[in-house]
């Protein structure tokens, strides 16, 4: 069964549609989540309200478009929302060291060998994604996981489009260098 | 060397955070049941009277203005708006609309009785430019009832309709006083529109009187409930009229679950008789169980509706108001949407199996330690009895912010609820389990003030598990009701046809051959993997681009056009392998066709766009084709060298318009679904909705004349695609009821079907061997 058919059994009202759907894409979706928020328990928490917004609007959701990108557009931007709500609520804890981050960040990328195991650069790459703000975080993860483009990017975003190019200068400048040698690590 | 792309590298780093098997769909599935019960206490005050006689009231179509409210008893079910209470009704005065700016915004109707104020209005015209359609910032909706003290009603939506220009919803306020026939609706923007880009702060007068005989409401039928020991025990009444018995099976003491539910009843509560069918209201009641919450989970494989002859019909669940859970009072109501009733005798509503939530008193206990760090992990590897079940906790992970625990069961939890009561918890979450014996499943919290130190517990506060306790009600609709609606012509493939052609699988004939192209999960065993596969008919010389999601051959079969996944529109030589990408194309860029004569190529531009553009094979001369900004689907080439293209419009009714591809000028020709052309452009396939999603599919001419129904609504007829000649179609039919689909080949004159188990997932195009 496809999406279009699990999306026309839950406009149907059978919500196994929407089991279908959950077991197709839960995966990603988590990971998606995780991505931006770097809190599993949170990124659970995302997903399954994403799924249930997909359950109360799906009699909107547009037929000739994909799933999928939908979907995972709507986990990043619930994931980034929640994120946000959380950094808010502990601002007095959230130091704002976004730019020294970057610039650690930009050492520690700089120095890394190509040579480095793959499980550490892994490592490397999850604090990486870390220590980005949760917007570069979200710009990251649909550039470079969701493989969206600039444009779609700066319309799902609404993002004037030197911003989005900024957002994601700034995370490609600091992943780069890290995926760039886990690229040539096989 | 081989080079990973980002999104693989990603996908693994993500992966070494996520618990694998996550299963998700118990959690979900409950928070939506939970939700939708909440909502619905706070939407309505709903008074389900148990009744031990029948009442069958027949409404007519009039109101009895001034009638003294009879609580209980329904005027009757109003299109639109739902069950309606009797007694003094007011609507609205006349149907109010407002445009500003191009947008139009119309309030339908308001029907007022003793419980609410319910309004429907419609916004239409909105650009799709100001429609957040994925993410983005939406503006602060409300659309509130200003009363004339300046008193404001507020409600959520609770029944909607989208299209690409406009939406419809529904409120439910709270009823208004007979002294009050003036009121405002305030719509602070439109719904799901960019702050600022449509206008917003629209202020629409009403005027409500009392409904006089010419509104239209279907007849309720109020359906006995017995008592409890009634119905599980004597079955329906004998007070009972015969028109209106209601029977609840015997059934067995205890589940071989070892669940005691025997006390879960099943009940109908009343049926809404309507022009195609009934509107049918169930309830779950488990006042005398310990659950929490019972209810219907895959009702398309747990639910079963059966006419008098014992048949499956089709039916759809329908959600308003009056369904939902209601914890409080321990009962869960459905409804369903009854296909038209042809059979005489009674209806069966059956129902396999049902989710309850258990509450359990369960908690384990562990050492955190003076500093738990994230990432930390405590293995416990321990059997947790929860009653009649056993929880395996296999380990608690620290996460950022809170605990991650995995466990296991070999006896069918779904889902726990975790809670640390010592310690504020600020996010819950987590995954259930699959009810699979053994299958490892994860649940975790995060805590407000950091992770906790030393010895942590953490309670179980529910479970829950599968009840496969079979329920069956039955009523019969009265006689002079039946709906006898004419009968539909024979269409060249139904269930039964198809069903029959499965089991004789008839050859294929010699003269019908060439390449298919589908998209499809390319293994078996994964799902999640999809690609493009072609193959020959009877699926040999099978063939993979992993990479594709879309695609056409060029009419000489020469070459493939696909959109990959992120890079634009490919194009493969099918005789030497060779791929090129289609310059000028991108990620998003999706959906090519080729022109009669191969020199052109039509895809669709950008996610959420959908523009048409058009270009020659090498990337030369592209340009858009139409610059709607709403989603333009390609159907195929007139005779004249036109383009037919569809946009989807308001409640599913799509139009057809034609663009000369030199000129770009676009004329509508028709109001119709169109999925495909013959090669020859003499014939289109149409469909048209039919009860409960379903649809019917027709042939007939370009002019919509001849029009012949070609498959009913029994099966799902998808992607119905041309052979080369003409003279087939080959769509991907999947019975009503089966997980999968698999290619059919009809040949429209005749009516001879054929299967082809080889082909599956989505047909794409279909082209000549050479």
């Amino acid at each position: 069964m496809d999406d279009l058919q699990a999306i026309r059994r839950l406009k149907n009202g059978d919500i196994g549609g929407l089991e279908i759907l959950i077991a197709r894409y839960q995966d990603k979706a988590v990971r998606t989540a995780y991505l931006v928020t770097h809190d599993e328990p949170l990124a659970e928490d995302v997903v399954q309200d994403a799924f249930v917004h997909v359950y109360e609007r799906v009699r909107q959701f547009d037929e000739r478009r994909a799933f999928e990108p939908y979907f995972l557009r709507c986990v990043v931007n619930a994931a980034l929302n929640a994120v946000e709500k959380e950094r808010h609520s502990a601002a007095s804890l959230d130091c704002d060291t976004d730019s020294t981050g970057l610039e650690q960040l930009l050492a520690r990328a700089s120095s890394v060998e190509e040579q480095v195991e793959f499980a550490q650069l892994k490592r490397e790459i999850l604090a990486a994604l870390g220590e980005l703000s949760p917007r570069q975080r979200a710009v990251a993860v649909q550039r470079y996981y969701l493989e969206m483009s600039e444009k779609e990017m700066t319309e799902a975003l609404e993002i004037a489009p030197g911003t989005i190019k900024w957002l994601l200068n700034a995370a490609r400048a600091r992943l780069r260098t890290l995926l760039g040698s886990e690229r040539s690590v096989e | 060397m081989n080079k990973k792309p980002y999104s693989h590298i990603l996908h693994g780093v993500a992966g070494d955070q996520v618990p694998p098997n996550l299963d998700l769909a118990p959690k979900i599935l409950n928070r939506i049941q939970k939700r939708k019960g909440s909502a619905m206490q706070l939407r309505t005050r709903l008074i389900t009277a148990t009744l031990l006689v029948v009442i069958v009231f027949t409404v007519s179509f009039f109101t009895v203005p001034g009638m003294a409210a009879a609580i209980g008893r329904w005027f009757g079910y109003v299109p639109g708006v739902g069950l309606v209470r009797e007694g003094q009704i007011r609507v609205l005065a006349e149907p109010v609309t407002v445009t500003r700016d191009g947008v139009t915004v119309t309030v339908d109707q308001v029907v007022i009785d003793s419980e609410r104020t319910a309004l429907v209005y419609s916004a239409d015209g909105i650009p799709s430019g100001a429609i957040v359609t994925g993410i983005g910032k939406v503006c602060a909706y409300q659309a509130a009832l200003r009363l004339p003290d300046g008193s404001q009603l507020l409600a959520s939506p609770n029944g909607d309709q989208a299209w690409a220009s406009g939406y419809r919803h529904r409120f439910n306020y709270a009823p208004l006083p007979v002294t009050i026939n003036d009121a405002t609706l305030v719509i602070s923007c439109l719904f799901e529109t960019q702050p600022g880009a449509a206008p917003e702060n629209w202020e629409i007068p009403l005027h409500f009187i009392l409904a006089s005989a010419d509104v239209t409401a279907f007849p309720v039928i109020e359906i006995a409930t017995p008592t409890p020991s009634a119905a599980t025990e004597t079955g329906p009444s004998e007070t009972l009229p015969t028109t209106l018995a209601e029977t609840a099976m015997p059934r067995p003491a205890e589940t071989a679950d070892g669940l005691q539910s025997a006390s879960i009843k099943l009940t109908l509560d009343r049926a809404v008789q309507m022009d195609d069918g009934y509107l049918i209201y169930a309830t779950l009641s488990w006042r005398d169980t310990p659950f929490t919450l019972v209810y219907v989970i895959d009702a398309s494989e747990t639910l079963h509706l059966l006419d008098g002859s014992g048949q499956e019909m089709l039916y759809e669940l329908s959600y308003d108001e009056r369904t939902g859970p209601n914890v409080d009072q321990r009962q869960t109501t459905f409804a369903i949407k009854t296909a038209p009733v042809q059979v005489p005798g009674p209806l069966t509503l059956a129902l396999d199996a049902v989710v309850v939530d258990l509450p359990v008193d369960g908690s384990f206990s562990f050492d955190a330690g003076s500093d738990p760090k994230p990432g930390q992990t405590w293995t416990l590897d321990q059997d947790l009895p929860l009653g009649e079940y056993t929880l395996r906790v296999h380990s608690v992970s620290a996460t950022d912010s809170g605990f991650s625990v995995e466990m296991s069961s070999k006896n069918g939890i779904l889902y726990v609820s975790l809670m640390d009561k010592e310690h504020p918890v600020i996010g819950g979450g987590g995954g259930g389990g699959s009810g699979n014996p053994g299958d490892v499943f994860s649940d975790g919290f995060s805590y407000a003030d950091g992770l906790p130190k030393g010895l942590v517990t953490i309670s179980i506060g529910s479970i829950g598990v599968k009840s496969t306790q079979p329920l069956q009600v039955q009523w019969t609709p009265p006689a002079a009701s039946t709906q006898q609606l004419p009968t539909l012509p024979a269409a060249c493939l139904t269930a039964q046809v198809w069903n029959t052609a499965l089991a004789q699988k008839p050859a294929l004939p010699a003269a019908v051959s060439g390449r298919v192209l589908t998209s499809s999960p390319l293994d078996a065993n994964n799902t999640e993997k999809w690609g493009l596969v072609i193959s020959n008919l009877d699926g040999s010389d099978r063939r993979v681009i992993e990479d594709g999601r879309d695609g056409a051959f060029s009419p000489d079969g020469a070459l493939l056009a696909y959109s990959t996944l992120s890079n634009g529109i490919a194009i493969l030589d099918l005789a030497t392998n060779h791929t090129r990408m289609l310059p000028g194309t991108g990620n998003g860029d999706i959906n090519p066709i080729w022109s009669p004569d191969g020199t052109q190529i039509v895809f669709n531009r950008g996610m959420g766009i959908f523009d048409l553009f058009i270009t020659n094979p090498d990337g030369t001369e592209m340009q858009a084709l139409t610059h709607g900004g709403v989603q333009e689907w390609p159907v195929g080439w007139l005779a004249d060298g036109r383009l037919l293209y569809t946009v989807p419009g308001r409640e599913n009714e799509d139009t057809v318009y034609a663009v000369d591809v030199h000129s770009g000028t676009s004329q509508e020709v028709a109001q119709d679904s169109l999925e495909s052309i013959s090669p020859d452009s003499q014939y289109t396939i149409a469909t048209e909705d039919s009860f409960g999603e379903r649809w019917l599919t027709y042939i007939q001419r370009v002019d919509g004349s001849e029009r012949r129904l070609l498959a009913d609504a029994s099966l799902w007829v998808l992607s119905p695609t041309w052979s080369p000649d003409g003279e087939w179609l080959l769509a991907g039919i999947s019975a009503a009821d089966a997980g999968s689909t698999i290619g059919g080949l009809i040949q429209p004159r005749t009516c001879e079907v054929i299967p082809l188990p080889a082909i599956q997932g989505n047909i794409l195009s279909w082209v000549a061997a050479k």
